[in-house]
């Protein structure tokens, strides 16, 4: 503001020669003189002088009548009408108080970064922006763009992706909907594929469970989607077609709509998607690599604020998905060789009510949602043989699966004086599967009820220390029946487990922060995704069953991380370097035990293996030179082995053949990462560059019908994408945005896909698609 | 793609027309704070101030709610003057004698404008939008509002002020 003022004084100062007649005198407050007070003088000419710091002003003017005004920050500003007459015109005002007081500026840039500087855990998001900058038409496609983070398909007859989260498996992340664990294990097989990113606001990941609100099962991490919450009013509605390697079309058509009330105490957001993707076959012989996928999601999520205080939401979406792999798509399952198809349809709904105390410093939530699916499926097929007993197997292939999940909890959110936050509650999940295959005595019948109470307390005892102290007690009950052909499995037990969890946060500088945090976790015997998913191999499904005996699994995950963020001047930094280590005791590990079933099928048993130890570091580099260019960079550097020798493969004597033995985990590559560069150089085009870097990693092979293993060397993969977007502004209410690119520009792909009915239907590894050529559209009243 | 483009330009034809109905309509007489200098020399009156930003979500409902209700329009373009601020905005400009720049603009990604600084401001708090500026005819502020007023809540305090 001084440079202002010396500013106009100055030019003041200059354009005021020649004058003859002077106006001058004194500002005051009442009691003593105002300093640098403002006057202001419009008649014959247009004037503008700063009072003096004794309070004294004066100006030269020609002569005549002016409306003098006379302002000063804090003080009510009068104007008066005056007369300059010849000579010295001396005329002193006084100026009052406003209480309102215009006071000293401050000025925070507080959006964007703030919020997650200030956590005490690593949180990273990714937003709608990065979803569409990757062209991710579902969550499984964009979330390899955080640290730390992995899809990866596994299964070329049914699209089965996993995510893996700082080099463990699936099964260790906890999958939120909304900060509520509706993804049951079924829905965790093929669900990251099934929710469109048209419905997603935000996507959060936490690496290592160092938070007690999170499931004992959350020891990788958790991966919160967070769907829309609206505040205007807007809709769209839009459009893409995507050519497989330039050939097989995958089309979508989604839209949303929100409708807010003025007063912002009621809402609704509408959405539905629509994708039909056909069917892809990377090596010609006749079998998918890309399963042909339809999927119809519609979906609502409305809220309601029956006073300033509470909230009260609800939400609902139903799923209806087909998928089938394999080949002869046109023919019925059983006349194919291999087919797996699974139709599913999914219902979830929720509702949620929150309370805020008079003085906002009391928040209490209560909670309940469940979901509900119904699968018909088909494992199977004549497996490349057309005897009478193929084709009585493969007409037994069909399946049913029904799948509970119900949640329900409460929350108490209490804030004290000193900013320090105790939140405690109480949650109880059940949920329930039933997967029957008839034909191959194959059942699952699981149900898990757990029971979670967890208190914590984020301490901050000054401004730059905070630490989260907590605990949750689980007690997981789990009742299950595993059969597979002549084996049967059984599992009946109550576990209940203390899980500490701390977390502490040092803020060294404005700049950089150091957090740490270590979390026990614990996964009681169950069927977990992977165990439900049936893969084909040898021209015969292999199924996962759960071994006799097997005990709970422990872990204990230190997570260390420095975060250095700093703006100079327009250009953003932020530096994230995170090291990890986890340790594994008894780890779930499938083993394969060969073919002991009469019919000739491989079984994997799930057993406790060796104790295993999972280390090593993410790193994330932002920077931002304006609005104009962002460039992001991130990656991991890990190691994950047993702590001894690990069986794989447990022979059956087959002349050379013999059990297989293994130090360091597979399909888990000892680095990789992604690197996204957006140029933006107008409000009218966008051009984004994403990729993904996947390194060297091990992958077993089936190479023999009884379920010996080879191990392969694999090269890594770089998966670029190229996107260009403009967008045109009809009017206020309908714009549109055209896009057009390409993914995997340089087509690294697998090369050396198993063929034919036989092949081993899980060895596919790397970018989830070659090359492929999309546009889209989208309009509507976007913003 | 020929049911496309039938859809398409259906649509367009219906918000075309909405946008015509639209003109007619009465709307709010915005001016820049340079006008707010000349009107109120000329003719002194009620002002509000209203700051907002590209990217607050808030500002931008309340243009589409409260800023577009026929009465809330009546009331304003008859009492005040009704000033509507870019608080990121580059431009310098004069106002009562004073010449006002964005000297955040080289240094920050969000440049708040010295007179948004001016009026907005509060001790102790961040800078935050919305912000509605409420000054009386001798340009004394009457009352500020730091959050989004909805038509009910913004009617209210035009008809608590002009009581």
């Amino acid at each position: 503001m001084k440079i202002v003022i010396y500013l106009t004084v100055f030019i003041i100062s200059f354009s005021s020669l020649s004058q003859t007649e002077t106006l001058k005198g004194t500002i005051n407050t009442g009691n003593e003189p105002l300093s640098f007070a403002t006057i202001q003088l419009e008649g014959l000419e247009t004037k503008g002088v700063n009072a003096k710091e004794n309070g004294t002003y004066s100006i030269k003017l020609k002569k005549g009548f002016y409306q003098i005004t006379i302002s000063s920050v804090g003080y009510k500003t009068i104007s008066k009408q005056i007369h300059i007459s010849e000579g010295i015109n001396e005329m002193s005002f006084t100026l009052t108080e406003d209480l309102l007081g215009l006071e000293q500026i401050v000025v925070s840039a507080t959006r964007n970064r703030v919020n997650r500087k200030k956590a005490p855990v690593v949180v990273s998001t990714l937003n709608p922006k990065l979803l569409k900058a990757t062209q991710s038409l579902s969550l499984a496609d964009g979330l390899n763009y955080a640290p730390g983070v992995r899809v990866e398909t596994n299964c070329q007859n049914c699209g089965f992706t996993q995510v893996r989260l700082n080099g463990l498996d699936g099964g260790y992340t906890q999958i939120l909907v909304n900060s509520r664990a509706i993804f049951t294990s079924l829905l965790g097989v093929y669900g990251l594929e099934q929710i469109p990113t048209n419905t997603i606001e935000r996507v959060e990941i936490v690496r290592s469970g160092g938070s007690a609100l999170f499931g004992s099962n959350a020891i990788a991490g958790t991966v919160n989607v967070i769907t829309k919450d609206p505040v205007l009013n807007t809709w769209e509605i839009g459009s893409s077609l995507s050519l497989i390697n330039g050939e097989q079309p995958d089309r979508v058509v989604s839209f949303n709509t929100s409708v807010v009330a003025d007063d912002l105490n009621s809402g609704i957001t509408l959405f539905g998607n629509y994708r039909s993707r056909d069917a892809y076959d990377a090596n010609d012989d006749g079998f998918t690599e890309i399963t042909k996928l339809t999927n119809n999601t519609v979906g609502a999520k409305a809220f309601i604020k029956p006073s300033d205080r509470s909230r009260l939401t609800v939400d609902l979406t139903a799923i209806r998905e087909f998928r089938r792999g394999g080949n002869k798509l046109d023919l019925a399952p059983q006349f194919t060789d291999i087919t797996e198809q699974l139709d599913h349809d999914t219902f979830t709904g929720g509702a949620e009510y929150e309370l805020n105390s008079k003085d906002y410093t009391n928040k209490y939530a209560i909670y309940t949602s469940a979901s509900y699916t119904q699968r018909d499926s088909y494992y199977g097929g004549l497996g490349g043989g057309r005897t009478k007993q193929d084709s009585i197997l493969a007409n037994n292939a069909f399946g049913n699966t029904t799948d509970l999940a119900i949640i329900n909890g409460i929350q108490h959110t209490k804030t004290f004086k000193n900013d320090d936050v105790l939140t405690s509650g109480a949650e109880y999940n059940y949920s329930t599967t039933e997967d029957v295959i008839a034909g191959y005595n194959r059942l699952i019948d699981q149900s898990v009820g757990s029971i979670g109470i967890y208190s914590q307390y984020e301490w901050k005892p000054t401004d730059k220390f905070t630490t989260l102290l907590g605990a949750r007690f689980d007690n997981v009950a789990v009742d299950g029946t595993y059969q597979v052909n002549t084996i049967e499995r059984n599992v009946n037990l109550s576990q209940s487990s203390l899980s500490p969890r701390l977390t502490i946060a040092y803020q060294f500088t404005d700049e950089l922060k150091f957090r740490g945090g270590y979390a026990r976790g614990f996964r009681a015997p169950q069927a977990f995704n992977e165990d439900l998913h049936i893969s084909s191999v040898g021209g015969e499904p292999q199924f996962v069953i759960l071994s006799e005996n097997l005990e709970t699994e422990y872990s204990n995950a230190y997570t260390a991380s420095l975060n250095y963020s700093k703006d100079f001047n327009k250009v953003q930094t932020d530096f994230l370097l995170e090291g990890f280590y986890t340790d594994l005791k008894d780890p779930f590990t499938i083993v394969s035990t060969g073919t002991p079933l009469p019919n000739g099928s491989i079984l994997e048993e799930v057993r406790n293996g060796s104790g295993a130890e999972v280390f090593g570091a993410n790193f994330e580099v932002g920077l931002s030179p304006s609005k104009k260019w962002q460039f992001q960079l991130g990656g991991t550097v890990q190691e994950s082995k047993y702590k001894k020798p690990q069986l794989l493969f447990e022979s059956d004597g087959t002349a050379g053949e013999n059990d297989i033995i293994i130090n360091e985990f597979v399909r888990n590559p000892n680095v990789y990462g992604y690197a996204n560069a957006s140029w933006i150089p107008s409000e009218m085009f966008r051009l984004d560059i994403t990729g993904n870097y996947t390194g060297a990693m091990t992958v077993p092979r089936v190479i023999s019908n009884t379920g010996f293993l080879k191990f392969n060397e694999v090269h890594p993969f770089l998966d670029m994408n190229i996107k260009f977007d403009t967008h045109i502004d009809f009017s206020e209410d309908f714009q549109t945005t055209f896009s057009a690119g390409i993914k995997n520009i340089f087509n690294s792909y697998q090369d050396d896909f198993d063929k034919g009915p036989t092949r081993d239907s899980d060895y596919i590894y790397g970018p989830n698609a070659p090359r492929t050529f999309f546009i889209g559209i989208t309009f509507g009243k976007l913003h | 793609m020929k049911q496309l483009i039938c859809i398409l330009s259906l649509f367009v034809l219906l918000f075309s027309s909405e946008g015509s109905k639209a003109q007619t309509t009465e709307t709010i007489n915005w001016i820049t704070f340079e006008q707010l200098d000349d009107s109120l020399s000329v003719k002194p009156k009620k002002v509000m101030l209203f700051f907002y930003a590209d990217w607050c979500v808030y500002c931008k409902k309340m243009e589409q709610a409260a800023f577009k209700k026929p009465e809330i329009i009546k009331k304003l373009n008859r009492d005040y003057y009704v000033v509507k601020l870019n608080t990121e905005t580059t431009k310098s400009f004069a106002f009562d004698g004073v010449v006002f720049n964005n000297t955040e603009a080289k240094t920050k990604r969000n440049p708040i404008h010295e007179i948004a600084k001016l009026f907005a401001s509060r001790e102790g708090v961040p800078f935050s939008l919305p912000a509605t500026v409420f000054l009386d005819e001798d340009f004394a502020i009457t009352n500020r509002v730091f959050e989004y007023l909805s038509p009910k809540k913004l009617m209210e305090v035009i008809i608590d002020l002009s009581s």
